[in-house]
């Protein structure tokens, strides 16, 4: 009997607020319907004003990729401005944002584990990103919204202790992380529940414009690290892929990352000690405002980010784009959850890490 | 399945990972950016905290002597630490604790 059931915006399993309509055969979904719009905050008219203030506004976008968010945004004025930034600030912002990614991803392996309907799961692994949490509080100050980046370079420096206090929680989230990927990877019921299952193939993955580890899944080895900004290419960054394109490679895919991010951490670290302390901001004088145009692109823990700037040479802006990764990876769901039951569809939701806040602005 | 295992029988016997909040308070990192604090009597009034405030929540007066933030619009950035001239302004390590009414931290000179 063929049924049209809406889901969402408010629902229970669902993680963020977006609507689906599904058209349902029975228990097998054939087709769906997505909406996305219901968290429009007209962030982007916020933004045209001094473009100092914006770099604490833009990281308010999302909570969970927060830097990543002010970290393509400097990126673009500083292009604009044509700055150089000290290479300490670099090495520190590149570290930033490995540890962003290591607790977006510890969030997402703990949903799924919810998802999955497994909350012993779900809590080991969010205890475990206090851990990272807090790192990220004794470095930055704040749990999130760091007020780290600005444009010029970072506002705090990484002292000994700290560097001392990166390496500690490092190591132990490695261990921890060992512990949970084994279950992840392993575990019988759980790979009943995700293997072969909300497939995506290559093709699909390139023609919808996926990005980040849900195009990674499927076999497509595209990762804006590889384009060379910060210091990845001193730390041999190489993008990391799996080709069976279901539940169970995405998040495979993620837990790979966390120790590649593991590693490029803890090299990034020692740079930081051996090349001394240095400057990690540019002077830069009230007459100098940007003019002109730039758009990056950034490796955000859930996929590649846009960011674009237009300024006219006041101190306020006259645009600010942003196309999150989301906004490209959420229509993936309508080639993946076709054929698959309606009990899947909250862990297919997860696995493509649907951030709305970002995608709505 | 033995790790979680594992894992589960530790957790009876290890302490609890949470914090019994609000009895016990939160601690919080060396040099966190809790809540904005001024040192009054350094202040010159000169309104450049309020310039470079993105949440525009604080207000200065010159003719007045009278600083004044609002702690539920700020968003504890620090841009105003940064460029203040006289170096009073700065940050409480500990977060606020909710309160039932709402009010202004005020400084007159």
């Amino acid at each position: 009997m063929k049924t049209v059931i809406p889901f969402g915006p408010q629902h229970p399993v669902l993680p963020e607020p977006f609507h689906v309509k599904l058209h349902m055969e029975g228990e097998t979904i054939e087709g769906l319907d997505l909406q996305v719009g219901y968290c429009h905050r007209g962030l982007e008219r916020i933004f045209q004003t001094d473009y100092k203030k914006v770099t604490f506004l833009i990281e308010r976008i999302c909570g969970i990729c927060s830097f990543l968010h002010t970290l393509g945004y400097v990126r673009a004025v500083e292009e604009i401005m044509e700055l150089t930034v000290p290479r300490r600030a670099l090495i520190i912002r590149t570290i930033m944002a490995e540890l962003e990614r290591i607790h977006s991803h510890l969030l997402i392996i703990g949903l799924y584990g919810d998802a999955l309907g497994y909350e012993n799961y779900f809590m080991q692994s969010w205890r475990d990103r206090e851990l990272v949490m807090e790192l990220l509080e004794y470095i930055s100050g704040n749990r999130v919204n760091y007020a780290m980046n600005q444009v010029g370079g970072v506002r705090r420096d990484l002292d000994e202790d700290r560097v001392k206090a990166a390496h500690k929680a490092i190591d132990e989230l490695e261990k921890r992380t060992g512990d949970i990927s084994k279950v992840l990877l392993n575990d019988v019921s759980i790979k009943l529940r995700t293997q072969g299952i909300a497939k995506l193939s290559k093709e699909d993955a390139i023609a919808l414009g996926t990005v980040g580890p849900v195009a990674r899944a499927s076999g497509v080895a595209y990762d804006v690290r590889n384009t060379g900004y910060l210091i990845y290419p001193e730390l041999n960054f190489k993008p990391i892929w799996e080709t069976a394109g279901d539940n169970y490679a995405r998040m495979q895919v993620r837990i790979r990352e966390l120790f590649e991010s593991y590693r490029m951490v803890r090299e990034a670290l020692k740079l930081l000690e051996t090349e001394g302390s240095g400057e990690i901001m540019l002077a830069i004088k009230p007459n100098q405002r940007p003019n002109g145009q730039a758009f990056v692109r950034t490796e955000a823990p859930r996929g590649e980010c846009f960011h674009y700037v237009k300024a006219n040479g006041t101190p306020d802006l006259e645009r600010v784009r942003v196309r999150t990764p989301t906004y490209a990876n959420i229509y993936a769901l309508t080639k993946m959850l076709p054929g698959a039951d309606l009990a899947d569809l909250p862990v297919a939701v997860v696995t493509i890490d649907p951030c709305l806040s970002c995608t709505d602005r | 399945m033995l790790t979680m295992l594992k894992n589960a029988i530790l957790n009876l016997v290890k302490p609890s990972a949470t914090i019994n909040y609000p009895f016990t308070p939160i601690p919080s990192a060396k040099e966190a950016r809790g809540a904005l604090k001024i040192d009054g009597p350094l202040c010159i009034f000169c309104g450049l905290c309020s310039k470079a405030c993105p949440a525009q929540a604080i207000q200065v007066s010159r003719a007045d002597k009278h600083w004044e933030v609002d702690p539920y619009q700020c968003v504890n950035c620090g841009a105003c630490v940064d460029v203040c001239p006289k170096k009073c302004l700065g940050f409480e390590e500990k977060y606020t604790a909710a309160a039932q009414k709402k009010s202004n931290v005020e400084f007159n000179g």
